[in-house]
């Protein structure tokens, strides 16, 4: 009895460390983006501020840069990529798991080849190209390269192998083409998997900084990564609040998904009526 | 309702012949039953009628129409998979109501949510859930409708299995080990349930199973299947009583068909294990193998019997007794079937006497190919 307490008060005491030391720099930048710039600067890192500065750093925030515009350039852009992501995943992870055709390993070889390449091994190739057809500094810059996930063929690809060919024969019985089976069948019996990858591709491109800082260069197109380091440069100088009251408003919508689907990750969709 | 005509279809995944000239003709209305051991094409076939799988070479008819390159959705053909196959999103109503929408509705009603605001697609809709309903109460589900397939039991999942299939009135229907997925007793009623279910709807069944029992009690006439190739089609007591080769004996029938080694003499009688048995063939002389099911032996007093054996095993299955022995000329045990009232007479490790009929005899070729026998003289005794 005594020794199932103690390794239990173990396991709290590992779990609540480990959850301080993840939770430390998200803490300290909400406290920030709450304190005035004297008190930032004294360098005391107290937990509450002594001295409340909230509104004037949303405040500058919102107007020192138009960020509300960077928001809705993030969703523009993580939103297109992710639909096109989905249209193109579904149906080549669908052919790549359910029909029979001839070459169909050596392709999937390739999709499996192409998850080692690093995005930014390619990046100055998709960069000159897009130079040449001269769509740089564009919504399209940022989308297009992003369409194709070979991570999502794959993720979905994995999880189709695990429906029964029967459903999809029934399907085919009962008069679904194979376009339809693909969006009523296949989409909603793989929604768990497709939230994963949705999780992954929104956070991914949400807070890409790499691939816009290549291509933009009009402030209209910003993205919100870009849109915080705005609060850094020459202009602006070292502004601590208003740069952490940014920061918080650009996780606050990531953190609030995640809060909102992660219902839907764990309670999924039981396969069990197929068995 | 209609005839399913099989001809000639072969089928090779690669140089892996699983269909070896097939052929069949249904009537319409029957009840035929595909039977075989695992693996030995039965789904490839269901599979080709369906249209899911294309044949190598060979021909489908239905009535008089070639289906070979009509879609399945086309053939007007229903199918319940072994795994039932239903959508597992959707609610025993949506499931069952599939069909019907995807024939009924053009593809701008079937959009999420027209179906309800289109007045055509909502006429539709209305005559949908009158089909849907009536179907719910011919298999009493009425009040599984609004459930998810997750939430249904075994039995209850093939139910919606079959609804799905009759809903649309289809021409034929074919069933892929339907019950297999059920425990013993579910799988003892539903032979009956689906036997009446043919009965009233008077359609064309193609049933396929593993399970002997099963194609015996349902069909009126079963096609046993072994290697790809169609051995032998008749009805049930034909298939039982008069096995065309030794798979379909050994196949068809629980307790299995005692086989023993035996001979056809060159001047044409048959010997058991050494012992005439009073018939004569015409067939060439060589080894040969006789057949005998567990109810054509007869345990009888010493001094009566043919052959002789020790008992090795009782199976006491309250109504009957199925009584295991061997003798040194048997390579294994052979079973007598004996009624409850022989019971008290015997032990393990018992002798016994063993006496047959002559006319049970079902004489084999070394090919396995059945071999015509008549009776001809009185048999020997054991002691004569
Ligand atoms: N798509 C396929 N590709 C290759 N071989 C197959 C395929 N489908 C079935 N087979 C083979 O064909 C044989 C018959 O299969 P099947 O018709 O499913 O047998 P049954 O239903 O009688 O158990 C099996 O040996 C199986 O491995
Ligand atoms: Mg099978």
């Amino acid at each position: 009895m005594r020794r199932i307490r103690f390794g239990e008060i173990i396991k709290q005491l590992v779990l609540v460390i480990g959850a301080i030391i993840i939770l430390a720099p998200f803490y300290q930048m909400i406290t920030t983006s709450l304190k005035a710039p004297s008190e930032i600067a004294d360098g005391t890192l107290s937990p509450i501020p002594r001295e409340w500065h909230a509104v004037q750093n949303y405040t500058e925030a919102f107007t020192a840069t138009p960020l509300a515009r960077y928001m809705l350039n993030g969703v523009i852009v993580t939103a297109s990529i992710f639909i096109l992501q989905v249209l193109i995943a579904l149906p080549c992870a669908y052919a790549l798991s359910k029909l029979r055709w001839w070459g169909r390993e050596v392709v999937f070889g390739l999709v499996l080849f192409c998850l080692l390449i690093p995005p930014h091994a390619v990046a100055i190739p998709v960069y000159l190209m897009f130079h040449s057809i001269g769509i740089l500094d564009s919504y399209a810059a940022l989308i297009v390269p992003w369409t194709i996930s070979v991570f999502g063929i794959f993720l979905m690809r994995q999880f189709f192998m695990t429906v029964p060919d029967d459903l999809v024969d029934a399907a085919r019985m009962d008069g679904i083409s194979e376009l339809g089976i693909v969006w009523r069948v296949m989409l909603p019996t793989a929604l768990p998997a497709l939230t994963a990858f949705g999780i992954f591709s929104v956070i991914a491109h949400w807070n890409d900084y790499f691939w816009p800082l290549i291509v933009l260069s009009s402030r209209e197109f910003y993205t919100p990564p870009l849109g915080i380091s705005v609060f850094r440069n020459e202009e602006f100088g070292f502004e601590f609040g208003p740069l952490m009251a940014a920061a918080t408003v650009i996780i606050a919508p990531l953190v609030i998904a995640f809060i909102v689907a992660q219902r839907r990750f764990i309670e999924g969709i039981t396969l069990t009526g197929m068995k | 309702m209609s005839s399913v005509h099989i001809q000639n279809i072969t089928k090779s995944f690669g140089k892996v012949e699983v269909l070896k000239d097939v052929s069949l003709n249904i009537p319409d209305g029957e009840f035929v039953s595909l039977v075989g051991p695992s693996g030995c094409g039965k789904s490839t076939l269901l599979r080709i009628i369906a249209g899911l799988e294309q044949q190598s070479s060979g021909q489908i008819r239905i009535d008089d129409r070639v289906i070979d390159n009509v879609r399945p959705s086309e053939r007007n053909i229903s199918m319940v998979f072994q795994s039932y196959a239903l959508y597992p999103h959707l609610s025993v109503f949506d499931n069952i109501s599939v069909p019907l929408r995807m024939s009924r509705l053009n593809s701008i009603q079937r959009l999420p949510g027209l179906r309800h605001l289109l007045p055509g697609a909502r006429a539709v809709e209305k005559g949908i859930r009158a089909d849907v309903e009536q179907v719910a109460s011919l298999l009493d589900m009425k009040q599984l409708l609004d459930r998810k397939p997750g939430e249904l039991s075994g039995g209850q999942r093939q139910r919606v299995a079959v609804g799905r299939a009759i809903v649309r009135e289809p021409h034929a229907f074919l069933l892929d080990e339907p019950l297999s997925n059920l425990d013993a007793k579910l799988r003892v009623h539903m032979r009956t349930e689906i036997a009446q279910l043919h009965r009233r709807l008077g359609a064309t069944f193609i049933y396929v199973t593993h399970d002997q029992a099963e194609a015996m009690t349902m069909s009126d006439r079963i096609a046993v299947l072994m290697d790809g190739e169609l051995v032998q089609v008749g009805s049930p007591d034909d298939v039982y009583n008069e096995p065309q080769d030794i798979r379909v004996a050994e196949f068809i029938g629980s307790p299995r068909i005692n086989t023993f080694a035996g001979e056809i003499r060159s001047d044409g009688g048959v010997d058991l294990l050494g012992v005439p048995t009073g018939l004569v063939t015409d067939a060439e002389a060589g080894p040969a193998q006789v057949g005998l099911r567990p109810e054509a032996l007869r345990l009888v007093p010493v001094g009566e019997g043919v052959f002789a054996g020790t008992v090795t095993h009782i199976e006491n299955l309250g109504a009957e007794l199925m009584v295991h022995f061997v003798n040194e000329n048997m390579e294994r045990p052979a079973i007598i079937r004996l009624d409850h009232i022989e019971r008290h007479r015997l032990d393990v490790g018992e002798s016994i006497e063993i006496d047959f009929l002559p006319g049970a005899v079902r004489l084999f070729g070394p090919d396995g190919a059945r071999v015509p026998t008549e009776e001809f003289m009185e048999k020997q005794l054991v002691n004569a």
